[in-house]
């Protein structure tokens, strides 16, 4: 196995809620470093703090205290409307429940990740399509999310999410809503572009399908990392 | 900072124009329903200002054709006090001058008394006009209106008078029928002269009727023993309303001993109710817009209610605030702007027809009448009021927008994704 550079950096990452005078530690101190190519799971049951922690890893959350980097930046050192860029640059986002834009085709849900960074028509164009065929959706681009099956919509996602050529992707239990082809389909899509392309995925889920296919395994329980296993 | 601007919006625009438009059809009873409230509210507004200012110009001109005259001349001091003696001077180099300025068309030079009019059933308060038919129907329009008789026929030793309509009846008067005018003579003395009733008109104000008898200027010259070529006022026509403005302007000061007046100043509420007219319906029309922008603005936060999730999503991606902000307002404008032409479409239209065919009111004619309109009212065509209809709607659907576009900005992207 290559050595992998350092591509995520959590370093004694806290967030609390306050529900009254109760106080809820979703993430507990949490450290760990996700390198560059890697396939990893963060797992475990529901409300250990999977979902917080891929949201703070994502910029989409702030933690209350410990920090998050993200290729050498510290997310808390960005401004707000810096983050969004950031994020737009940097990362890539495939959620449980598909989010694609129903009244925009395959393609142009793919491609307007690309027009928001202000690339060219052609460009657009060009990876767009690349990005269909490389989820298995070639002469798929011109349906509408409605024309496409829950596994094909999640894969036009997953064709979105790398659009933008982020740093590596989010996916947030997106095999929640899929059936077990679509769910096998999907893994197979992700791990393969994980191989070839050494594009580096990190998942949030309980689901076993995922587990079995990661190359890592972050274990999380009551916000705090129980153990982490490579394979 | 206008190039990077003018860069951000080139490079997101497409985009941003190709969803919101798209969104506006996904839920298309709705966005119909608002669209067709927004149509149907301005076509209301458009055709009530045609109707309004339609029913205010014919008004007008049937002043103007009737007894105001485009223009008017009279002595120095009629306007305070209108006496018999105030005859206007030098009237042949009055007259020339009028016909030289330009926008002349016509004038009909008359002589005027206050006096009554008395029959065996009663007595009415009249204005007692002296007139050449020829000269006279050049300017106005007033034998066009008979009803009965003949307009001013032949006579031999008693005259035949043109009188109202509705003063014969308060008279018991018929064609053929005697009554007594009685008025000042120039020396202060009081003349009363037997009349008999030529021919009756009736024009569109019952208050003009019922006060108004022309006489032949000759006879009446005689019995007040001036010259027929005197008299205590000229009233011109002119090419157009506007032309009268100008045409009195330009004698104005020009004249020794003579007052020149347009319409608009022998009877500025005319003028005014134009302007008046303007201004009440642009209010009126504001009044309408802004009851739409609500129908928007509650449209438009329920589409975002509605999408709370793609929003998250989209802001999650990396849409920034501003472009999802310019997103929600791009969306609402569009609802007006396929609302708002589809209005002035309908309203133009409606227009055309109806300044065609008119519209007869003849069941509240009398009181059309006393306000001196006609019964059948021709609406007029408002292309002037279609531009400050449409900034209007395009201003008030912008600002419908600002709330909705402000909760979507204030939506977290975290929560709005998880939400149902």
């Amino acid at each position: 196995m290559t050595t992998k550079s350092n591509l995520v950096e959590v370093v004694n990452l806290y967030k609390t809620y306050s529900a009254g005078d109760l106080e809820v530690h979703a993430v507990d101190g949490i450290n760990l470093s996700i390198g560059e190519g890697e396939f990893t799971a963060i797992v475990g049951p529901s409300g250990c703090g999977k979902t917080t922690l891929l949201n703070m890893i994502g910029g989409l959350d702030r933690p209350t205290s410990g920090e998050v980097n993200i290729d050498g930046t510290p997310l808390s050192s960005l401004s707000e409307s810096k983050l969004i860029d950031f994020r737009l640059k940097k990362i890539g986002f495939v959620f449980q429940a598909y989010n694609l834009l129903p009244v925009l085709t395959a393609e142009e849900n793919t491609s307007f990740i690309m027009q928001l960074q202000g690339k060219s028509k052609e460009e657009r164009r060009a990876r767009s399509h690349q990005l269909l065929k490389n989820v298995g959706l070639e002469g798929r681009e011109k349906n509408k999310p409605t024309q496409l099956s829950g596994g094909q919509q999640q894969r036009v996602a997953v064709a979105r999410a790398l659009a933008s050529r982020p740093s590596f992707v989010l996916a947030d239990e997106p095999t929640a809503n899929l059936d077990s082809h679509s769910t096998s389909n999907l893994l197979d899509i992700m791990a393969r572009l994980n191989e070839e392309e050494n594009i580096t995925f990190v998942f949030a889920t309980h689901d076993q399908r995922v587990i079995d296919k990661a190359k890592r395994v972050i274990t999380l329980e009551d916000g705090k990392v129980l153990s982490d296993e490579r394979r | 900072m206008p190039c990077v601007v003018n860069l951000w919006i080139m490079k997101t625009l497409q985009i941003l124009l190709v969803i919101a438009w798209r969104n506006l059809w996904r839920s298309k009873v709705r966005s119909l329903v608002v669209i067709a409230a927004m149509a149907m509210g301005i076509w209301a507004a458009i055709f009530l200002s045609g109707f309004s200012i339609g029913m205010n110009e014919q008004r007008t001109n049937s002043a103007l054709s009737t007894y105001l005259g485009y223009a008017q001349i009279h002595g120095e001091g009629w306007s305070d006090e209108p006496t018999v003696g105030l005859l206007i001077p030098n009237i042949e180099e009055v007259v020339q001058a009028g016909e030289e300025a330009p926008g002349y068309v016509a004038h009909s030079a008359r002589l005027v008394q206050m006096g009554s009019a008395n029959s065996s059933r009663g007595s009415v308060g009249v204005r007692i006009q002296g007139i050449d038919p020829a000269e006279d129907t050049l300017v106005y329009d007033i034998h066009t209106r008979l009803v009965e008789g003949e307009y001013l026929p032949e006579f031999r030793r008693v005259p035949k008078v043109f009188v109202g309509e509705a003063m014969a009846e308060e008279l018991h008067l018929e064609v053929g029928s005697s009554f007594t005018l009685r008025y000042q003579s120039v020396d202060g003395g009081f003349m009363e002269d037997r009349c008999k009733v030529g021919g009756t008109f009736r024009t569109v104000s019952s208050a003009f009727d019922k006060m108004n008898v022309f006489i032949p200027k000759e006879y009446l010259a005689d019995k007040m023993g001036i010259s027929t070529s005197e008299a205590h006022e000229i009233v011109y026509r002119t090419t157009s309303k506007e032309a009268a403005v100008t045409w009195a302007e330009g004698l104005n000061g020009r004249l020794e001993g003579v007052e020149v007046e347009s319409w608009k100043e022998v009877s500025p509420e005319l003028g005014y109710a134009d302007d008046m007219m303007a201004t009440s319906l642009y209010i009126f029309v504001g009044i309408i817009v802004f009851a739409i922008t609500f129908g928007i603005l509650n449209t438009m936060l329920m589409a975002i209610l509605e999408r709370k999730r793609e929003l998250g999503m989209l802001m999650a991606v990396g849409m920034n605030k501003s472009r999802t902000f310019f997103m929600v307002v791009l969306e609402t404008i569009f609802l007006g702007c396929v609302g708002a032409p589809l209005g002035i479409a309908i309203g133009h239209i409606t227009l055309l027809v109806s300044s065609k065919s008119g519209f007869d009111l003849s069941a509240v004619g009398e009181g059309l009448n006393a306000y001196g309109m006609d019964a059948v009212v021709y609406p007029a065509t408002v292309p002037d009021y279609y531009i400050g209809i449409s900034v209007m709607v395009v201003s008030m659907t912008l600002l419908a927008s600002l709330y909705p576009a402000y909760k979507a900005l204030k939506l977290n992207p975290v929560e709005a994704i998880r939400s149902a």
